[in-house]
């Protein structure tokens, strides 16, 4: 069965695709199952800076799901390229 | 409470065991972080943790 999508100018095999925020850069849900069968993966909000993010709490449950507010914590641009893309 | 453990440890090796709300449990949403001295960062309690050295911990 043929799942490919284009989206934009990108050419993807299927269009499975976690959402960013909740997958890291990847290297935690490979422990699971082989990323290679997923069509993209989207990894955390990117800044230019590092960012440490927010105080925590930074979840909170509601009556009918949750919130959070991570705050963007990120190791900045040039630490995702050095550390987290190679993976 | 843990504070007041963690200020008794001064001239000992300690180590505390953290709760904090967790998103993923698995270290890759960043909700149950918790500052780290030496990393001038933070850890995540589900993955580096949950027990930590008290003297590196910032309650």
């Amino acid at each position: 069965m043929n799942l490919a999508v284009s989206l934009g100018e990108l050419e993807l095999k299927n269009p499975i695709m976690p959402a960013s925020g909740c997958f890291g850069f990847g290297k935690e849900f490979s422990q699971f199952y082989d990323l290679n069968t997923l069509g993209a993966i989207a990894i955390k909000a990117a800044t230019g800076e590092a960012r440490y993010g927010n105080p925590t709490p930074r979840v909170a449950e509601t009556s009918s799901g949750m919130l959070n507010a991570i705050g963007l914590q990120n190791p900045g641009v040039d630490g995702i390229i050095e550390n987290e893309l190679p993976f | 409470m843990l504070k007041a453990v963690q200020n008794q440890l001064t001239h000992l090796e300690g180590y505390l065991s953290l709760e904090e709300r967790m998103g993923c449990g698995i270290g890759a949403c960043f909700a149950c972080v918790c500052e780290y001295r030496s990393k001038k960062g933070y850890v995540k309690i589900c993955q580096d943790g949950p027990v930590l050295k008290a003297s590196e911990v910032l309650l």
